[in-house]
């Protein structure tokens, strides 16, 4: 790898968030939507009382990391539809056929998105903070979230130009964000703890990834612990790259008409 | 043997293509048996009707579909394993303008400067020599969606060109140019050819063609029908044709045929509706007052009254036509408002 593998990758992170700033509704939406469900969530629940968890913390605390966390998975399951339109304008076919690193045009792309989904995530922290959530801040804590949430938004906006890729529309693509982004969100810890589940939703949310995030953010937030990174993270190395290496094969192999 | 065979075994081969057969879903062939030897420095046109397969060939040359049999060798390279390699060397402008709107002209030269390799300053200098090139300063800081059809056809093939490849090859790339436009372009795939570059491209100029282009391959029905000099193929197989059109519906054809084959002894005559098509097969010592005046002398004393009469010199098109009954570019509609509103609309269009 050497310095030009890196333009490719700068040149196509810098593509995606010129066009990420060019449209502002959608980007406002985005940032809207998690604050929608935070002022909805957050007022409808603010009398329900948290088993299990330390005198002190109230509904609202307990929201914000899990809204953070779905900040990321609904922006990153968004993000194979700027595939489609460059599939449907003839753009990605010029795009594959120059000699260019397809593994940093992947990079390129989902770094872009990813950094945007970070600092939406933050920005949703702000927000949690400005309502009246009480968080704590510590260093380690703080970075093993955003690392989380890193390797989260990887694998998952790489699911995402997975199925793009191979859906090729934007009207199947947006059945896959509705069939993934509901279930995983509601079969998740990020907006009822697991002890308050029924059993059987509590075992799929033990196994949910989202329920992975959301217990790291929750650890910094709530507790400033860094939980066992075996646990925490290594499960989300292995997602983010199996993911990431189906995405760039399929890249590869794209042929288009 | 043709002429353009013998001048193939003193030059460079950069591209041979054996037996390359192509079908898509639903079973239809888009390329049989093709067999293609491409030397350096030509300029080759690819001239058929639509569905004949000109952009299925032209695009398992640039790698960018796989022919389902057959070989391909470019710069000594086996097509189908070193893909990645002759993208450096090879470049496919699409008929489709790929340009992303929301991004500027310049934005995309860079970005594209980028996925080719081009470092820092060879990028800057590549970029401004194109920029001048096809003249893109007036709109190159404006996003694309704001650009008309010729300027996003310039800069359409600016960004193909900007890796310099050694074959280029483009699909109707004239297809939304004004004359000047198509003058530029023709002028500038000279030029780049006399950089020691190949062009391969699909049009329907046929007079471009003849011009400009060393060969000419006429595809018909996935089949190559025809590989050779623009001059040899007209020689061969296009004759003079005479176009009759009469007041009235043409019928009872054969007493008309019959004289005019007497009349004017070689002769091949199609009539549809109120319009005759007789070609002349004697184009070497062809006196054209003599057959008009014969022609319409036979029409006459048929009850037939001419109105339009014109002579259609041996051409491609007729060359074509000849081999498959079919026509390259769409027949023009003889209504005249018609034309005159259609064309206006055009120059509005790719101004």
């Amino acid at each position: 790898m050497n310095s030009h593998h890196f333009s490719i990758a700068l040149a196509v992170f810098k593509r995606t968030w010129i066009k990420t700033i060019r449209r502002p509704v959608a980007l406002t939406f985005s940032l809207v939507q998690p604050l929608m469900w935070m002022l909805f969530f957050g007022f409808l629940f603010q009398r329900y009382t948290l088993n299990d968890l330390p005198k002190g913390i109230r509904y609202l605390d307990f929201l914000v990391p899990g809204i953070c966390s779905m900040t990321v998975l609904f922006g990153a399951s968004q993000s194979g539809i700027e595939f489609i339109r460059d599939m449907q304008n003839q753009f990605l076919g010029r795009v594959l056929s120059t000699p260019a690193s397809k593994v940093m045009i992947t990079a390129g792309k989902i770094s872009a998105d990813i950094s945007r989904l970070i600092i939406q995530a933050l920005l949703v922290l702000l927000l949690g903070l400005a309502l009246g959530a009480k968080l704590k801040f510590s260093i380690g804590p703080l970075l093993h979230m955003v690392v989380s949430l890193l390797l989260f938004g990887i694998a998952f906006c790489s699911l995402s130009c997975w199925i793009a890729l191979k859906a090729r529309s934007q009207e199947n693509m947006a059945t896959f964000v509705h069939i993934v982004n509901m279930p995983l969100l509601f079969t998740s810890t990020a907006l009822v703890p697991s002890k308050q589940m029924p059993e059987w939703l509590a075992t799929v949310a033990q196994y949910n990834p989202l329920s992975l995030v959301v217990n790291n953010c929750r650890a910094a937030l709530l507790f400033a612990e860094t939980p066992l990174l075996k646990y925490s993270i290594l499960p989300l190395i292995i997602m983010a790259t199996i993911l990431f290496i189906l995405a760039t094969v399929t890249l590869r192999s794209t042929q288009l008409n | 043997m043709s002429s353009s065979d013998i001048k193939n075994m003193h030059s460079i081969t950069i591209a041979n293509l054996q037996q390359i057969s192509k079908v898509y879903p639903k079973g239809i062939i888009a390329l049989k048996e093709i067999n293609l030897n491409i030397v350096e420095q030509e300029i080759i046109a690819i001239v058929g009707t639509n569905g004949s397969g000109k952009s299925t060939l032209l695009k398992i040359i640039a790698g960018s579909l796989k022919p389902e049999q057959g070989s391909i060798n470019i710069f000594q390279l086996d097509a189908q394993k070193n893909a990645e390699q002759l993208k450096k060397l090879i470049c496919y402008i699409s008929q489709d303008r790929a340009l992303d709107p929301e991004m500027t002209g310049m934005e995309l030269l860079h970005y594209f400067s980028a996925l080719y390799g081009l470092s820092g300053e060879t990028a800057k200098q590549r970029i401004n020599k194109l920029i001048n090139t096809f003249e893109l300063n007036p709109f190159i800081s404006r996003r694309t969606h704001s650009y008309s059809g010729g300027q996003a056809q310039r800069l359409h093939i600016a960004l193909g060109i900007l890796h310099q490849p050694k074959l280029l090859l483009l699909d109707e790339p004239s297809s939304a140019l004004d004359p000047n436009g198509k003058a530029f372009l023709w002028g500038f795939l000279k030029a780049y050819q006399q950089q020691g570059n190949t062009i391969i491209l699909i049009t329907h100029e046929l007079k471009n063609i003849r011009k400009h282009c060393s060969r000419v391959l006429l595809l018909d029905k996935g089949k190559l029908i025809k590989n050779d000099t623009a001059v040899n193929i007209i020689q061969t197989h296009a004759k003079p044709v005479l176009h009759i059109k009469t007041t009235t519906i043409l019928k009872k054809t054969e007493s008309l045929r019959q004289l005019l084959q007497q009349t004017i002894p070689t002769i091949a005559i199609q009539v549809k509706d109120q319009s005759a098509r007789l070609e002349i097969n004697q184009s070497s010592e062809l006196n054209k007052a003599k057959t008009l005046g014969l022609a319409l002398k036979a029409f006459k004393e048929h009850q037939y009254s001419v109105i339009e009469c014109r002579w259609e010199e041996p051409s491609l098109e007729n060359a074509y036509f000849k081999l498959t009954g079919k026509t390259i570019v769409p027949p023009v509609t003889l209504n005249k408002n018609k034309n005159k509103n259609k064309n206006k609309k055009g120059q509005r269009k790719f101004r």
